[in-house]
């Protein structure tokens, strides 16, 4: 007697039955329906030769598809689920653990460093003794890795590791790249670093323990200043005050805040002296080793952060003591305009999809607020950079193992119906002829538009006056300050607690030494 | 904001269901301690039941009289099964055969034995919660997507069992004791949000609004621009952030596709929308089988497929939008006699298409669709019948040929009255009977409209009494009855008109 085999619901009668045997031929449910307009045709060409030897029988294999409805019955198919299953045992057994599974990871986790750093050189253009330097550094970590005794080995590796390396790398080069940089390159899915599993060999994956995967996948973006914490302890593990130049070039830094929110030049002199007034010399700031795996500490022992809450505090304290002489209220409250308004150029649409990230800040609906232009730029960036992370295997249909061939035709009949090529090409051409603003030509821009308020401040003087809609010179410099906040909190991925924490523990601070 | 095509599972949801439903139980099982008074009608709440409450009454005491209420109706079809229980008891005591309700009593039986597993496995603790609650409620193939709109034969009036607040606060109290050691080993935040839900409160976080994941982070923010967009009516933007969002993996289409049909509508040089609805029906076929142990409420939209018991929306949605494409195409061309075939074939299409989900196991027993297996019959009865009166010049029709053309007539207005009646059977679907009726009636009297002498006897045998007068009527006027009736079943009766065609229901039965 054949055994049963697993087939759609027989239904005869209502018959519950899913189980099916073939009796002289038909297949027959469980409670002995036979299933109507089922024919079995054997087409196989009789081999004459075999037939002499002996009457050889061969049995058909049934086998269903996603509905749960038999699929035509060819050798084929049986040999399809025969490697199927294979590859199901194969893949239990791959699986390492412990010490291989570790070591496995570091292989890993190494690849994917590779990866991040041939980026920055290749279009970012690093230098090329970046690598290098990285690599000592990535060596240094190793090594205390394997200074614990191998019983208890705690790797304490996590995506962010990655992007603390690169940091530290580029701050003993003294290059002008900062924590804002690499989250904003990470958010864009520029720079390997969400769905980075993804790029690791095959072989690799297959038998890396899942735990260790999703540790790659790198799901979050780090936020509330983890990415600070996580540098400070690197610095720590492999006391990298001792061998390495941690000083932060805050110069560069200051110059970029400036720039980014249109101050007046002379703002970047006062925010220097104010440092230099605090810490006695500019090149005191340096990385903080966090030796405490425990705590945190407070945010404000991080240099980069300090130099933000500087700046911040610089802001507050020159247009509050100005009192309408040079810097107006007209000329605050456009600047604060600017500062919101949307535009499309190709940091403002970073800027964007970082915010969208972040859920906790209060720029993270800015999107309801974006016109359509910045929309579909959103919606290209997606289809260029953030789709392909997603899934690698979309175009390529071989590569996707893990989906059945129904799956994998469905998926192809849903991607005809909604194609997205045939819009995009329309779109790309009117968006190409119209100009997309470069870096400096968006700064001139809004520079220039400061200026008016800034030398016609004599003739607006009496105007302000007048005006009672105006909220008060307290309110505006409230609000444009909370403005910076919000966006450098989320470029800097802390929150805007901390930074405000942080901004107050300084001006205490400066407040002491003065008296 | 809005609701999400993915799947948010995690220990944070999964521990606050598990402690609201816990809570759940348990408050239930003691108000059935508490109150011991019995009572013979069984009534879950309902959504219908609900908002027929609400018409009803004013609410003052909400909170507590809608826990009351709840609690009440568990508690009663517990205190009926034990009921049956004795009463069976007793029968077989007696020796007394069951009468009619034997098959009830049977199903019955595997209810109550449901139960009597819950009550010696929660000694064991050790069960999941959840689905010990929606177990006393549903079957999931039965219980998915419901959209039924309020009518005056729905409502059913919730017994309500007027209670002390003295008695209400004891048994909150014990339940709130008993829930403490649960809440020792969950996490502060979610200790938070369940006292929250106890006291009746609704935590104005929403589950997606504090998500960190990247990629649960782009589906949300694309999703809150797709329905931006289309609120907006800026339909390439739509479609655009549309195609974007179903290349994602894991993003569920079927919690989206109405939204993508819509698209589709409204976007010139693009695919048809019967094409993505087909291409649904094909992939989520109603065809799957329901696996009773496991949990669907746990994946975020619910029963989003179809059943046997009930078609899928989008299946729904896919035969009424091809019935009148079909109907607007046949509207469209010139009655001539060398087009027909070709016309027909859309039509034929549809109707071997919904008898392939009809007429094959395992079969559909949604009325809906069998009404709409009717009306495609009735719509090619009428193009049929058509021939007649507009051939009249062309004296195609004779002899053999033109019998062959009445009997295909006939074959498909008996299918129309056929399909109608298991479509009653099935019933939960109200149709405007009389109506069709007419129409059949006109169709008929087409054709013999020149042999009327001859065969009038028989029509009236056959078919009742042939109103000549509507003999009359032109193809236009049929036509826009047609369409009118199609509309009023898109469109949700209101209760006068439900009461209408339920005359109308009663009317026709009568008659038979």
């Amino acid at each position: 007697m054949s055994t049963f085999i697993r087939g759609p619901i027989c239904g005869a009668d209502n018959c519950p039955s899913r189980l099916w045997r073939i009796i002289d031929g038909r297949r027959t449910c469980q409670y002995g329906h036979v299933m109507e307009g089922d024919v079995e045709f054997n087409d196989d060409e009789d081999d004459i030769n075999r037939l002499g030897a002996g009457v050889i029988t061969r049995r058909l294999n049934l086998t269903t598809n996603a509905t749960g409805s038999f699929q035509s019955t060819q050798l084929s198919n049986l040999q399809l689920l025969q490697q199927q299953q294979q590859q199901r045992s194969q893949k239990k057994s791959k699986k390492l653990t412990g010490l291989d599974a570790k070591l496995l990871f570091l292989k890993s986790f190494q690849f994917i460093l590779k990866r991040q750093i041939r980026w920055l050189i290749d279009e970012v253009q690093f230098p090329e003794e970046f690598e290098h330097v990285a690599k000592v550094i990535w060596l240094k970590i190793l090594k205390t890795i394997n200074d614990q005794p191998q019983q208890e080995l705690v790797l304490r590796l996590h995506m962010t590791s990655t992007l603390s390396i690169l940091y530290l790398a580029s701050t003993h080069l003294s290059l002008p790249v900062y924590t804002c940089d690499y989250i904003r390159w990470i958010c864009s899915a520029k720079m390997p670093y969400f769905q980075a599993n993804e790029s690791l060999p095959k072989s690799w994956r297959a038998r890396l323990p899942n735990y260790y995967v999703s540790i790659l996948e790198g799901s979050i973006s780090p936020y509330n200043g983890q990415l600070y914490n996580k540098i400070a302890l690197t610095c720590g593990m492999i006391q990298f005050n001792r061998s390495f130049n941690s000083q932060v070039s805050c110069q560069a830094l200051l110059l970029k805040l400036v720039t980014q929110c249109t101050l007046p030049p002379e703002f970047y002199f006062y925010a220097r002296h104010i440092i230099e007034f605090e810490e006695t010399d500019i090149k005191n700031l340096v990385l903080w080793e966090r030796t405490d795996e425990r705590h945190t500490g407070p945010i404000s022992n991080h240099a980069e952060v300090r130099v933000i809450s500087y700046f911040m505090l610089t802001i507050h304290w020159i247009l509050s003591l100005d009192k309408d002489r040079r810097y107006s209220l007209k000329w605050i409250l456009a600047l604060t305009d600017s500062l919101t308004r949307h535009t499309t150029t190709s940091q403002s649409i970073d800027r964007n999809i970082v915010n969208t990230v972040y859920p906790d800040h209060p720029t993270s609906n800015d999107y309801f607020q974006w016109s359509d232009d910045e929309t579909l730029q959103f919606l290209n960036w997606m289809e260029k950079q953030f789709l392909p992370t997603q899934a690698k295997s979309l175009n390529n249909e071989s590569s996707s193992n893990d989906m059945t061939i129904d799956q994998k035709i469905a998926r192809r009949k849903l991607y005809e119906i909604f194609p997205l090529d045939s819009n995009t090409s329309s779109d790309g051409g009117a968006n190409n002829s119209k100009h997309q603003l470069t870096f400096i030509e968006d700064l001139q821009e809004r520079y220039a538009k400061q200026q008016p308020f800034l030398n016609d401040n004599k003739t607006l003087h009496f105007t302000t006056r007048q005006d009672v809609h105006l909220p008060t010179r307290k309110e505006a410099i409230n609000r444009l300050l909370s403005q910076i906040a919000s966006q450098l909190s989320v470029d800097f991925a802390i929150s805007e607690w901390q930074l405000k924490e942080c901004t107050l523990r300084l001006k205490k601070a400066c407040i002491h030494r003065m008296n | 904001m809005f609701e999400v095509p993915i799947t948010l599972t995690n220990k944070k949801f999964a521990q606050r269901r598990k402690l609201k439903y816990q809570y759940i139980n348990h408050i239930s099982k003691r108000f059935d301690k508490v109150v011991k008074k019995t009572n013979t009608t069984d009534s879950l709440p309902t959504p219908e039941n609900s908002a027929a409450e609400n018409n009803d009454e004013d609410y003052d005491d909400d909170v507590e009289e809608q826990q009351n209420d709840e609690n009440g109706d568990c508690a009663r079809s517990i205190r009926q099964q034990t009921k049956r229980r004795r009463e069976r008891h007793w029968k077989s005591v007696v020796g007394e055969l069951y009468s009619g309700t034997e098959t009830e009593s049977d199903s019955q039986e595997e209810d109550e034995q449901e139960y009597d597993d819950q009550n010696t496995r929660l000694k064991e603790t050790s069960i999941d919660e959840e689905r010990k609650f929606w177990k006393k409620y549903e079957k999931p193939e039965k219980s998915f997507e419901v959209w039924q709109t309020v009518s005056s034969q729905n409502k059913v009036p919730i017994n309500k069992q007027k209670m002390t607040y003295h008695k209400f606060r004891k048994i909150e109290k014990t339940s709130l004791r008993r829930m403490e050691i649960p809440l020792l080993h969950c996490t502060k935040e979610n200790k938070l949000y369940f006292q929250l839900l106890a006291k009746g409160l609704e935590p104005l976080q929403t589950p997606t609004s504090a998500v960190r994941n990247y990629q649960a982070r782009h589906i949300i923010t694309l999703t809150n621009l797709l329905h931006l967009n289309v609120s907006r009516h800026n339909w390439p933007l739509a479609y655009k952030i549309f195609a974007t969002l179903i290349r994602i993996p894991n993003v569920q289409i079927k919690s989206i596709w109405g939204i993508g049909v819509e698209i589709l509508n409204n976007m010139p040089n693009s695919s048809s929308s019967l094409d993505f609805l087909q291409w649904m029906c094909q992939i989520y076929s109603s065809k799957s089988r329901f696996v009773q142990n496991i949990n669907y409420r746990s994946v975020v939209p619910p029963f989003q497929t179809g059943s046997r018991t009930h078609s899928a929306k989008f299946a729904i949605t896919y035969l009424w939008s091809s019935l009148i494409t079909c109907q607007e195409s046949l509207e469209r061309t010139n009655i001539n006699d060398k087009h027909y075939d070709t016309e027909n074939d859309s039509l034929q299409e549809l109707i071997e298409r919904i008898s392939d989900w009809v007429l094959t196991p395992p079969f559909m027993e949604d009325a809906e669709v069998w009404f709409i297996y009717a009306s495609c019959h009735l719509l090619k009865a009428d193009l049929l019948s058509r021939q007649f009166t507009n051939d009249n010049k062309n004296d195609d029709l004779v002899g053999l040929n033109k019998d062959i053309k009445i009997n295909q007539v006939i074959k498909h207005i008996h299918y129309v009255k056929v399909f109608l009646q298991t479509c009653l059977e099935k019933g939960g679907f109200t149709v405007p009977n009389r109506l069709i009726e007419n129409q059949l009636k006109n169709f008929e009297s087409r054709l013999y409209e020149e042999t009327q002498d001859i065969q009038e006897g028989e029509i009236v045998d056959d078919y009742g009494n042939t109103d000549n007068s509507s003999v009359e009527n032109s193809f236009g006027d049929v036509y826009e009855t047609n369409a009118e009736f199609l509309d009023t079943q898109l469109m949700d009766l209101s209760p006068e008109d439900n009461e209408k065609t339920e005359n109308h229901y009663s009317d026709e039965d009568s008659s038979e």
